[in-house]
């Protein structure tokens, strides 16, 4: 049982333990983001600004396609970038 | 207002409703003109007589009583097994028949269960590795009933569980049969005492009888919008609070409740199950099981708003739906097809359209013309000749605005735009550009939340700026409302504005 405050320290997405090796061995990428953890730092749309563009809050709005190889790796750089966890690729 | 559909109907339409004695009768899922044929056998109604509540605090006006075990075990026979037995096995059924989500998404039912029996079966595999170490803390697999129902105009769940609480019940064992669960919830908004009460004593009956291969569990969370959002009854479930939750795993697959798979149902979509375990596949000579259940915004002669939920044949129209229970001599303009986060269509767009044509799921990147709209779940709100559709819409946009959970920021600084927008069209101090910006904040919502909040609102207010765009252009124009909506005298906050929309107070 999750404590009240769990939430308000922003615990990520049980789902993201596995996130790391979610992308491993798969031939197409694409990117997305949590979006209830995301606060509109922008760190991503720095760091991959051919995939990544923010919205007028500040808010990525990643591109919805699959990404070729300079992509991928432009996106990984805005994972470990983001200080809020909220990028992956799937 | 020449519509063909509405000068058919216009002696019906002319007819206010009125709680006559006779709203107690049974409607065997007829049209109003009820030519339908008698089926034969066990009955085949989710339903079977409507329901009417009062709009504003969705509590019971005038309907029938809840049946009881026995009498609902007469009426529609033993429960099948639902791996085999008589009904044949029930998953290839719902397959077969393209049972979709009744919550309004209209999620195929059959591949919802397949990963969740994928799932069941990893979760046992990784048992099994563990050497039985992993005894010690499973976890339940669950299937919930969500009769949660946060859309301000539906009533339908509620009809179902406080009028047959035994058929959803059966389908929410059915289903935890199919699937390998280990237990079953009914989750169900706090307040909801008349629907509590009723699946409270189901569930005391069922447990005297010893009648289920599960146990059964009631739980509640607060009044609101989000609260019956699938994820968020899963967090809910969880220990965390009721509001939805970003997973990478859905929770059907194994991200649910304690990390186990937790495959959360609409109660109609359980009501369904049951009855298709007992007919199987319906053919043309035996119809369908279970009509469109649908929920009917409307007023009675008294001016009182209602919402009457009606179990009507997949042939019937919008305008046969609404009209005889719509209470007004003139036809409608617009209707709201599919809730809050519905569509408007004028009248002449929706009259004719056929219930079941609207019964589907909503394509991705579908616009809101009317061949792309779907009925959602199940909601149809006639706008009265005399009422202004910005203030409507304005009042609403509000109420998702205050709805959301702010946890996303495209929602919290997006819908909120939206809703103060169309509150600035309504009070005609809309500033220059502000109809573009209707589309480019639009464009920055669709699918930008962790649930569909956002989309809801792009939804409605989209379609509103196109069906209603005469008054827009009046609000605009700053001279006012045509109609005489109280927005343009400002008094009171924007979800106060509406005439017809049950707009419920944000405390």
């Amino acid at each position: 049982m999750a404590s009240p405050d769990a939430r308000s320290s922003r615990r990520p997405d049980r789902g993201g333990q596995d996130r790391g090796g979610q992308d491993r061995g798969r031939d197409t990428h694409r990117v997305r983001v949590n979006p209830i953890a995301c606060e509109g730092i922008g760190m991503c749309a720095h760091l991959a600004p051919d995939v990544i563009v923010v919205d007028d809050w500040g808010y990525p709005m990643p591109a919805t396609r699959d990404l070729d190889r300079r992509e991928v790796r432009a996106v990984r750089s805005a994972i470990a970038a983001c200080p809020r966890r909220a990028l992956f690729l799937t | 207002m020449t519509h063909p559909a509405a000068r058919r109907r216009s002696i019906a339409g002319a007819r206010p409703l009125r709680l006559a004695p006779d709203v107690t009768r049974a409607l065997p899922l007829g049209v109003p003109d009820g030519d339908q044929p008698a089926t034969q056998g066990p009955d085949r109604h989710l339903l079977g007589a409507e329901v009417y509540y009062r709009a504003a605090q969705r509590d019971v006006l005038h309907g029938p009583t809840t049946e009881g075990l026995g009498v609902h075990l007469a009426r529609v026979g033993p429960m099948p097994s639902a791996l085999g037995g008589a009904g044949g096995q029930l998953l290839q059924i719902v397959d077969e028949v393209g049972l979709t989500g009744r919550g309004g998404a209209h999620f195929p039912v059959a591949a919802k269960w397949r990963s969740t029996i994928t799932a069941v079966q990893e979760r046992h595999v990784r048992r099994r590795i563990r050497g039985g170490r992993g005894e010690s803390a499973p976890g339940e697999v669950l299937v919930v009933a969500n009769g949660a129902e946060g859309e301000p105009a539906s009533a339908k769940d509620a009809a179902l569980l406080q009028h047959r609480p035994h058929l959803v019940l059966d389908g929410l064992v059915a289903v935890a049969e199919v699937v390998g669960a280990d237990a079953g919830v009914v989750w169900l908004h706090e307040s909801a005492d008349q629907t509590r009460q009723a699946v409270a004593r189901a569930l005391a009956e069922r447990r005297a009888a010893r009648h289920d291969s599960v146990p059964i569990s009631l739980a509640t969370g607060p009044d609101r919008y989000l609260t019956g959002e699938a994820n968020a009854v899963v967090q809910a479930l969880d220990g965390g609070p009721a509001v939805p939750w970003f997973r990478t795993v859905p929770a059907a697959q194994g991200g649910g409740v304690d990390g186990q798979p937790t495959l959360v149902h609409n109660v109609e979509t359980l009501a369904r199950t049951a009855l298709l375990a007992r007919t199987g596949v319906p053919t043309e000579a035996s119809g369908p099981a279970g009509g469109v259940l649908t929920s009917v915004l409307g007023r009675l002669t008294s001016g009182q708003a209602v919402i009457t939920v009606r179990e009507l044949p997949p042939q019937c129209t919008v305008a046969d739906a609404v009209l005889d229970r719509y209470g007004h001599e003139v036809a409608p303009r617009a209707v709201l097809i599919g809730g809050y986060g519905g569509t408007w269509l004028s009248w002449e767009e929706a009259a004719d359209l056929t219930l079941g044509r609207l019964d589907r799921r909503r394509a991705p990147g579908a616009g809101l013309l009317p061949g792309e709209v779907t009925l959602g779940a199940g909601v149809l709100a006639a706008l009265p000749a005399d009422a202004c559709g910005v203030a409507e819409t304005a009042s609403v946009a509000t109420y998702l605005a205050d709805s959301s959970a702010r946890q996303c920021g495209p929602c919290l600084f997006g819908t909120r735009a939206l809703a103060e927008l169309w509150t600035r069209i309504a009070q005609g101090r809309a500033r220059r550009g502000d109809e573009q910006e209707l589309a480019r904040i639009s464009a920055q919502l669709v699918r930008r939340g962790a649930c569909a909040l956002p989309d809801a609102a792009v939804n409605l207010t989209l379609s509103a700026a196109r069906v209603f765009a005469d008054d827009v252009r009046g609000h605009l124009a700053g001279a006012g409302c045509v109609r005489g909506c109280r927005a343009g005298s400002a008094a009171g906050p924007a979800e106060a504005w509406s005439t017809v929309l049950p707009v419920p107070r944000s405390a």
